[in-house]
């Protein structure tokens, strides 16, 4: 059975950061260690891993594409459902969209790194302190400033008096901002990664997944010079503990055939984010015994945050018809924090039209039913001003989108959530399904404050707020999933994992991603993951407040 | 316009339809019997268009292609001109000939999820799917009119029966996958960005190479700005670049003062 000294499974904000620096310290031990980090998806950079499968390179250099051909985006981003609670009346769903592939999640973000605010860290619940005593938002701010500078983190600005013309907010956040005065509101420049950015910052759709900054552009490629290996196209089955270690078990998918293997490690990483480390954890319980239980509080899966997310899109006023179209200019580059210190929500209004054009379960152009309905009591086709149902097919619907393309605004918010969803092994048991409990009183209030804000600011630009896919179909999607191997105080027993994100009872066993933030953080998660992951190496290579990385590989 | 790029459907199957029986009985005999050459594209339009002119259609080679010309219409003039695309000239045929298609779109999020059921059935080959919505519209069609294909029926009743199978819970799978495919391929640039530049986006930069616009800075006059030898700011100001941005701070808004919520950074305390 071949053996690695480290495995991490995983690529993402959690496992690019841990590669890259447990990777550089392994260089510098007598012993070197051998790390080994196993993906499931593609590498669309073109240059992680010479055994991926994939096109062949663009002109720019890597194998994105502008096109969302099923084919294409099942390799770099995937979708995970609640294929149940879609059909139940009156009961939302869950939808997570996860990126896939060498850089993970940073495949398809757009590059937002807000650091968590303060009172994210100081969520209570159950009289207990949700995160570990070592973090803070003060404790993270050194993590935070290490991320950001490898990232190449800035702030926008709405003007180049101070700043290059490359790196200016887009004319869709002045409209934005405009609408937002008009509410009594304020938008403010975004801080994006856009460091690594082939053209400093010009980005628009035709480039998001290809000239712009993501983890291959820097932790990944750190991994590699510190001689860290990368695996893509392997997908992990489970793991199980073994008399020194672990054993991971998977498929390699790449050159078109499904090889199994078995790699035996001493020290693994799970970074697989909110739903796939979950996932792998779930299938792989059954593999520990009692004294060894990976989830000996039955919390695995359990306390899933959305972070909040919940959007909603529309149109604005015919004068400013051409300045909201999102197809120049960064996808992100304004939001709106008016609204944190009352109701714990951001506002950012971002560029997803064809995305969202396309999604017919929740992307049509009709009006809600019910605006303030809550979940889905609000089902049901509107009517158009002269009586008839408005439909999202047929000539109408297309001139419609003709009509819209040029004053189509969608928005976001992010809210501190009371993380009402749940991860679970699908049925067939393999894959994982997402689902959402009851909308708490708390996210219900948080929801309704924003979709009326972002209401008012559609109206205040003299236009009209259209898709509301919670109000109308019961859906909640995110791109940010939080939780599901929740980090707790060692000895408290209120987690999967302690503050380091090692399993409770199973030394030498991490989760280090998403999977582990135990609340909801209220602006976009990947620096906080980030942040979280470096500092979880500097502890692991110092020994600091755990047993040294150096003493775990010798024994 | 060949008939061989139907899906064939055996004379007793045609029976059973204009008797009424479930199409369930259908795809059981259509999934593995399927010809190959149904895959065919009977438009046969080129990969990409890139002087914008789109191809004339002709008669529409089977009902699937009239069910998304009713989806996602085309508009000609009097003599068949092209003046606005629809499902025949994104090349919806491209969309539903890519394999597992509706396993694959269903996963993607592209379609509501399905039963398992519903995708087990529409989901393991394209030509199956294509083969399904046939013989449902064909016998939907018989309900509506006796003895004539969806596909010859008036426009009016064409969309009387598509508007009905989106508020049939049976059917519903069928029609959503066929909407799906029908703006995946108008806005998601499968084979062609026909329909991107119709809803108001710029051609392709490189189609083969699947970049829409590079996002480098351009001049107004398109031309391509190496910003590492030109100064952006200077030529903004001089109003030749292509600009995203106002350039200008919006106006304050009076007793919203962002410091009780902002650090100097610009994050939220």
């Amino acid at each position: 059975m071949a053996f690695h000294d480290i495995v991490i499974v995983g690529s993402g904000f959690g496992g690019a950061v841990m590669a890259a620096r447990l990777g550089a310290y392994a260089k510098t031990l007598a012993s070197k260690p051998s790390v080994l980090v196993l993906e499931k998806g593609w590498d669309g950079s073109g240059s992680l891993d010479t055994r991926s499968d994939g096109g062949p390179v663009n002109a720019q250099g890597n194998r994105f594409r502008h096109s969302l051909s099923p084919e294409y985006t099942s390799k770099v981003a995937q979708v995970f459902t609640d294929p149940r609670g879609t059909y139940q009346r009156n009961t939302p769903s869950m939808n997570v969209i996860a990126g896939k592939g060498l850089g993970g999640g940073s495949i398809v973000y757009d590059g937002v790194s807000l650091r968590a605010p303060t009172e994210s860290f100081e969520e209570i619940r159950d009289g207990r302190r949700l995160w570990p005593s070592f973090y803070s938002r003060a404790a993270l701010n050194p993590y935070y400033a290490l991320v950001e500078q490898k990232l190449g983190v800035r702030r926008l600005a709405w003007t180049d008096a101070q700043a290059p013309h490359s790196q200016l907010a887009t004319k869709r956040d002045f409209v934005f901002a405009e609408g937002c005065r008009r509410i009594g509101a304020t938008a403010a420049p975004l801080k994006l990664a856009d460091g690594g950015d082939a053209n400093e910052g010009w980005w628009n759709q035709g480039q998001r997944f290809s000239g712009r900054q993501d983890l291959t552009k820097n932790y990944l490629r750190d991994a590699r010079d510190a001689g860290v290996l990368m695996w893509s196209g392997c997908e992990i089955e489970s793991v199980a503990p073994t008399k020194d270690g672990y054993v991971v078990t998977g498929t390699d998918r790449r050159g078109g055939a499904s090889v199994a293997f078995e790699i035996e490690c001493r020290v693994l990483i799970v970074a697989g984010g909110a739903v796939g480390s979950s996932g792998l954890l779930l299938r792989s319980v059954d593999r520990f015994g009692d004294a060894r239980a990976l989830d000996p509080a039955n919390l695995l899966g359990k306390q899933v945050s959305a972070n909040g997310d919940y959007g909603v899109s529309g149109i604005v006023g015919r004068q400013y018809e051409h300045d909201v179209e999102g197809h120049k200019g960064k996808p992100m580059s304004s939001f709106c924090p008016t609204f944190f210190g009352q109701h714990k929500f951001v506002i950012i209004p971002f560029y997803a039209a064809p995305l969202y054009l396309t999604v017919g379960g929740a992307s049509t152009l009709l009006r809600p039913d019910k605006p303030g309905a809550v979940g889905r009591a609000s089902s049901g086709i509107a009517k158009d001003a002269s009586g008839k149902t408005e439909r999202d097919w047929g000539l109408a619907y297309k001139q419609r989108l003709a009509s819209f393309g040029p004053r189509m605004l969608t928005m976001g918010c992010l809210a501190i959530d009371a993380c009402e969803g749940e991860i679970s092994l699908s049925r067939s048991g393999t894959g994982c399904d997402v689902s959402w409990r009851e909308t708490s009183a708390r996210t219900e209030a948080r929801w309704s404050a924003a979709a009326d804000a972002m209401r008012r600011i559609y109206e205040a630009l003299g236009g009209e707020m259209y898709l509301d896919a919670y109000r109308k179909d019961g859906t909640v999607s995110t791109a940010h999933p939080l939780g599901g191997c929740r980090m707790t105080e060692r000895g408290d027993a209120a987690g999967v994992v302690d503050g380091c994100g090692e399993s409770l009872r199973n030394r030498n066993l991490f989760v280090v991603d998403a999977a582990v933030i135990p609340s909801a953080l209220g602006v976009n998660p990947s620096l906080t993951i980030a942040a979280v992951a470096e500092s979880i190496a500097d502890r692991l290579i110092a020994g600091r407040g755990t047993e040294s990385l150096a003493d775990r590989l010798s024994g | 316009m060949s008939r061989a790029a139907t899906p064939s459907i055996s004379r007793r199957q045609a029976l059973e339809l204009l008797l009424g029986v479930s199409c369930a009985g259908v795809l059981a005999g259509c999934a593995p019997g399927a010809p190959d050459d149904a895959r065919a594209n009977p438009f046969a339009l080129p990969a990409q268009t890139p002087n914008g002119e789109v191809a004339a259609g002709g008669r529409f080679a089977d009902d699937v292609a009239a069910l998304c010309d009713v989806l996602l219409p085309s508009e000609l003039d009097a003599n068949g001109k092209v003046l606005s695309p629809g499902a025949r000239e994104v090349d919806v045929d491209g969309a539903l000939r890519i394999q597992d298609f509706v396993a694959i779109a269903s996963a993607q999020g592209f379609i509501p999820p399905l039963p398992d059921a519903d995708v087990r059935r529409l989901g393991t080959a394209t030509d199956a799917f294509r083969a399904a919505l046939n013989a449902e519209l064909a016998l939907l069609a018989a309900r509506e009119h006796p003895l004539t294909a969806f596909r010859d029926l008036p426009r009016g009743a064409q969309e009387r029966i598509v508007a009905d199978a989106f508020d049939d819970d049976a059917r519903r799978p069928l029609v959503l996958v066929a909407r799906a495919a029908c703006f995946l391929a108008f806005l998601g640039a499968i084979t062609n960005d026909v329909g991107l530049r119709y809803v108001g986006f710029p051609p392709f930069e490189s189609f083969d190479d699947g970049l829409a616009v590079s996002g480098y800075p351009r001049t107004k006059s398109g031309r391509l700005v190496d910003a590492t030898k030109e100064d952006l700011a200077s030529l903004a100001a001089r109003g030749e670049l292509d600009d995203y941005t106002y350039n200008r701070a919006p106006v304050a808004t009076p007793g919203d003062d962002l410091a009780l919520v902002l650090d100097a950074s610009g994050d939220l305390f």
